[in-house]
């Protein structure tokens, strides 16, 4: 019986250690290519480098025209973590309002909150591109930041509206007799038992702020403020002469921050959050 | 509430309008600057451009330069990844904010014919000296009877060989003034000589059309009567070739065509060692071979019945904003990119070979190997088009739309979905209908 | 007695306006504006360099009469949708009830699975997907002991699709993080209950997890269709990024900037965008509709 039991462990485990290799198998080859010389990355396929360098790495963190890898690394983490702030606080205040709060027009107000990511990004980059001009913000953060401050994400709103519609309405009406305003109520109950979906928010607007291309691409023009991705992509020209194992390098190094934070906050699902603060 | 809505509705309109007036008129903005003779005022010029980050470097050198020289012109560059750069001057046309130069390519006659770019004419003579530089490259610029682009750099498109493959295989490696048949021949022979996994040539059937049918004196696109220069006879002649190629086996198939483009260096089997032969322009040469262990050689195209066909073509270029508020500087700025001796050594061959015959020669005095071989190519396409000349190049207005087409084609014949007289049949068709619509 | 119901709602409207102050101040500021600028360029010519003029629905006339690549795309599209929203759901579920509690080690499995979503639609997917997928690739290589000769999965028209699901599949971190938040918002004590009463894990999954994580499935539904119909990236991760081969990759968003940005038909391009708002909205609204009947909330109200 044991030893079934451990049997029956032990497969679950090489079954997911398996899977994880063929998830990690792209991760290793970016690994060990960013190790190889140039002319041996796309020619010598195998994982193993066959001549070891790292070459790419002191090359590639030189960065472009005189501004080294860390500012842009500076830059990405000052963005990032903007917009986390942002959309953690504006996103769970649309959010509690949507889910809990009874007002005249909710119902065209949260179809038009649905509809908005609904029409695809680049027809409206045009007229967006005007109203950032004319407020003469590109070349700055603004018009990567302060959409996040306006709760614009509607992914995170409604995220939000779900898990807060998952928690029991009696906690507020207990509340409310004690004599919460909505404003306490928001804080003393909505947010704490919100934790597990703020910290979902947190991760998500943290990588995929991290992770964008097309907007900074479209608002950066200054060397000085490019971000990582933009750094990483300007190593890159299918035509030309690429340097790729810097690209590869840099692409190794920016994958470091953003598995950092995952790690570090998918910590808090394994604590009860939700339960403990049911009691 | 309502107020709120009023005001976005007029933020709207706003938006909305000065988005209809990027650049209508084509006309240059001269109102200030032209008035003001050579002011000591600091003026500030934007360009922008595209590549990679050797590039980049150079561009920012030869830019720190210049205002050395010209210490009353500031310049700041604004540069773009390869995978972006389009999208973005595109919103900054139609945003009209625009910077006063930028870099463009084939698709120079996109733009023209919209009127965004600055004509140079006024200038030339004045601040842009045109006397040393290649008639065909100003030629090429001068579009719609404005000159509109400076070409920063010629090639010459031409055969790519991998010399280590023909050793391999025991064969001799081709020499100018092969024809198609020794193309095809020689092809077939390699593939079969190197076995498996090994395949004489890419297809080229898009990239060398143009090539083959200036070979036969038509061409793809006769800009002069803005209609397809060419019969569908022709194009069905060449797919067919092409067809054949596919069949004897001298040809990447076309799975591994389109999960290994020729065009992408990342990607291509020439750079791993598995395609023997290719047509590149020549200003890609040092990419492919920065990437591949094994000598690299250049060979002229196969010749057709009239000649190869192939001419120096511009391989990128620099325009002005039809909206810039400092025309003189930006021609200076054009000026000081094709003509100043310190401009070309630092700027180098990256964009192709420098289109006054002076910078030429400079650069020639100190070439590397690599590059050499590139001059040594090039010179002998410039002899080459002295005994048959040919005109130039054009990419036709919507001329990715015009690629697509064709490239669906070649795919639609070679997984079999059609035969090659169907094929080519809809993509004459389709071919007529994108010119004629414009 | 109605009058004082009335200023009720429009006393506490007020507090909700408050808490959704940020929000609308972004959507007057900056999103309704271009919604409305993307309608109006979607009546035109406009080929973005120069003034739009004015062509009435002629765009929309000939999206629906004359442009076979409108269908393509949108069939292409659909096959997406159909195949990627259900098998990354389902994908994403089962790993995150497997994950979310009783391994060793925990912490690090979640990370190495989310590393795939992490990599987005860099370069180095597009290398690393070629080599498993390709004629000569991993997967055929294992197809070939058993005698099968695969095709080239990533360049053949007919197979190109299908490897982008199982790309999109395989990037399912995302979802699964969410589901995993979901999972942990379960009470613990319903499973303590259950278990007294003797019913097995599967039991406790269709009794328990699956009605108490209606709410979490709902949104990533949405989410997923939603974003599924808008799907762009991969056609240049893995295809050429021009729809290519024979418009096998051809996805409705690519088709949509193409028009726009390179062929320079920005008003067309508008007019397709609105199409495909309608019909993202319309699947959304049949989900929306459909939940009261499956989404369970805490607070009472089922569906909407």
């Amino acid at each position: 019986m044991a030893d079934q039991k451990t049997i029956f462990k032990l497969g679950k485990h090489g079954l997911i250690i398996l899977f994880g290799l063929l998830m990690l198998y792209p991760v290793l080859w970016l690994l060990s290519s960013s190790f190889k010389p140039n002319e041996l990355i796309f020619s010598d396929p195998g994982l193993w480098p066959a001549r070891f360098t790292l070459e790419n790495y002191v090359n590639g963190w030189k960065g472009l025209q005189g501004i080294s890898f860390s500012r842009f690394f500076l830059n990405s983490a000052t963005i990032s973590v903007l917009s986390v702030i942002g959309n953690i606080l504006t996103c769970s205040l649309a959010a509690y309002a949507f889910a809990r709060l009874e007002f005249r027009l909710k119902s065209v107000l949260f179809a038009c909150m649905l509809v908005t990511i609904m029409l695809p990004y680049h027809v409206l980059l045009i007229p967006q591109y005007i109203i950032f001009s004319k407020l003469d913000w590109v070349n700055t953060y603004l018009p990567l930041i302060v959409p996040k401050w306006l709760a614009h994400d509607s992914f995170f709103v409604l995220l939000m509206i779900q898990f807060i519609r998952g928690i029991p309405k009696e906690l507020d009406e207990s509340a409310t007799i004690d004599g919460c305003g909505q404003g306490q109520l928001y804080f003393r109950i909505i947010i704490p038992l919100l934790v597990p979906a703020l910290i979902t928010t947190a991760i998500f607007t943290f990588i995929w702020t991290w992770d964008d291309f097309f907007s900074q691409m479209i608002y950066l023009s200054r060397i000085n403020l490019f971000t990582v991705q933009l750094g990483i992509r300007s190593l890159y020209d299918p035509s030309g002469s690429s340097d790729w194992g810097a690209l590869l390098a840099m692409s190794v190094l920016s994958l470091v921050p953003i598995m950092t934070i995952f790690l570090l906050f998918q910590k808090h699902f394994l604590e009860g959050i939700a339960t403990t603060g049911l009691k | 509430m309502r107020k709120i809505l009023g005001l976005t509705l007029a933020a709207m309109l706003l938006a909305a309008t000065t988005a209809c007036s990027g650049g209508n008129n084509g006309k240059p903005a001269t109102g200030s600057s032209d008035t003001a003779e050579p002011s000591v005022d600091q003026v500030e010029l934007r360009i922008m451009w595209w590549g990679d980050q050797k590039r980049a470097d150079k561009t920012n050198e030869a830019l720190r330069k210049f205002e050395e020289k010209y210490p009353n012109i500031k310049v700041v560059g604004e540069f773009a990844p390869n995978s972006g750069y389009f999208d973005k001057l595109n919103t900054q046309l139609a945003s009209g904010t625009a910077p006063d130069v930028f870099f463009l390519g084939g698709n120079v006659t996109d733009y023209a014919d919209k009127g965004v770019l600055l004509d140079l004419q006024p200038y030339v003579g004045k601040e842009l000296d045109l006397t040393d530089m290649d008639q065909t490259m100003v030629e090429y610029g001068t579009l719609g009877g404005k000159l509109v682009h400076i070409s920063a750099g010629a090639n010459a498109r031409g055969m790519v060989i991998n010399t280590e493959l023909f050793k391999k295989a025991g064969m001799d490696i081709p020499a100018d003034g092969w024809s198609w048949e020794d193309y095809a021949r020689i092809s077939k022979e390699i593939s079969e000589k190197l076995g498996k996994g090994y395949y004489g040539t890419y297809n080229f059937t898009v990239e060398g059309m143009d090539i083959y049918m200036k070979q036969r004196g038509k061409q793809v696109y006769d800009m002069e009567k803005d209609a397809l220069g060419f019969e569908q006879q022709d194009a069905e002649d060449w797919f067919n070739y092409w067809n054949d190629m596919s069949k004897n086996g001298g040809m990447v198939t076309p799975s591994l065509q389109v999960s290994n483009p020729p065009g992408d260096t990342s990607k291509s089997l020439v750079v791993t060692g598995k395609v023997a032969m290719s047509l590149i322009p020549s200003n890609q040469f040092a990419a492919h071979q920065n990437l591949i262990q094994d000598t690299l050689t250049m060979v002229q195209v196969p010749r057709g019945p009239k000649g190869t066909g192939v001419v120096f073509e511009s391989s990128q270029g620099l325009s002005g904003y039809a909206k810039t508020e400092h025309p003189k500087e930006v021609a200076t700025l054009m000026n000081y990119w094709i003509n100043d001796p310190d401009a070309a050594q630092i700027l180098g061959s990256d964009r192709g070979v420098p289109v006054t015959s002076k910078m030429r020669d400079l650069l020639m005095k100190d070439a590397t190997p690599l590059e050499q071989t590139v001059y040594d190519f090039t010179s002998r396409v410039s002899e080459a088009t002295k005994k048959e000349p040919f005109s130039i190049s054009y990419n036709p207005p919507s001329f990715t739309e015009f690629t697509k087409l064709a490239e669906t084609a070649v795919q639609e014949i070679g997984f079999e979905q059609k035969d090659v007289k169907q094929g080519v049949e809809d993509f004459y068709k389709g071919a007529t209908q994108i010119f004629g619509s414009k | 007695m109605k009058t004082a119901h009335k200023s009720a709602l429009w006393r506490r409207s007020g507090t909700a306006y408050l808490f959704l102050l940020p929000w609308l101040i972004g959507f007057f500021g900056l999103t309704l504006g271009p919604m409305l600028g993307s309608f109006y360029l979607s009546l035109t010519k406009y080929n973005l360099l120069n003034a739009p003029v004015w062509l009435g629905f002629d765009n929309y006339r000939h999206i629906f009469t004359a442009d076979e690549y409108f269908y393509k795309s949108l069939t292409v599209t659909f096959k997406y949708v159909l195949f990627s929203v259900p098998l990354k759901m389902a994908f994403a579920l089962l790993v995150a009830v497997v994950l979310n509690k009783g391994i060793r080690a925990l912490g690090i499995y979640r990370t190495v699975y989310y590393i795939p979503s992490l990599l987005g639609g860099s370069v180095a997917i597009a290398i690393v997907w070629r080599q498993i997928f390709d004629g000569e690739g991993l997967i055929n290589h294992f197809l070939s002991w058993f005698g099968i000769e695969g095709p080239a999965w990533i360049a053949h028209p007919s197979y190109i699709l299908s490897t982008i699901v199982t790309l999109s599949v395989w990037q399912f971190g995302s979802a699964m993080v969410i589901f995993l938040a979901g999972i942990k918002q379960i009470p613990a004590d319903l499973y303590e209950a259950a278990q007294v009463d003797g019913a097995g894990k599967l039991r406790q999954f269709g009794k328990i997890t699956l009605p108490m994580l209606s709410p979490v499935i709902f949104f990533n539904l949405v989410m997923g269709i939603i974003n599924s119909f808008q799907v762009f990236t991969p056609g240049y991760v893995i295809g050429d990024g021009r729809g290519g081969p024979v418009n096998s990759t051809l996805f409705y968003t690519l088709y949509l900037y193409l028009k726009g940005f390179s062929f320079f038909d920005m008003g067309y391009a508008a007019a397709l965008a609105w199409i495909m708002l309608i019909i993202i909205g319309l699947f959304t609204s049949i989900v929306f509709v459909t939940s009261r009947f499956w989404v369970f909330y805490g607070d009472g109200k089922d569906g909407r």
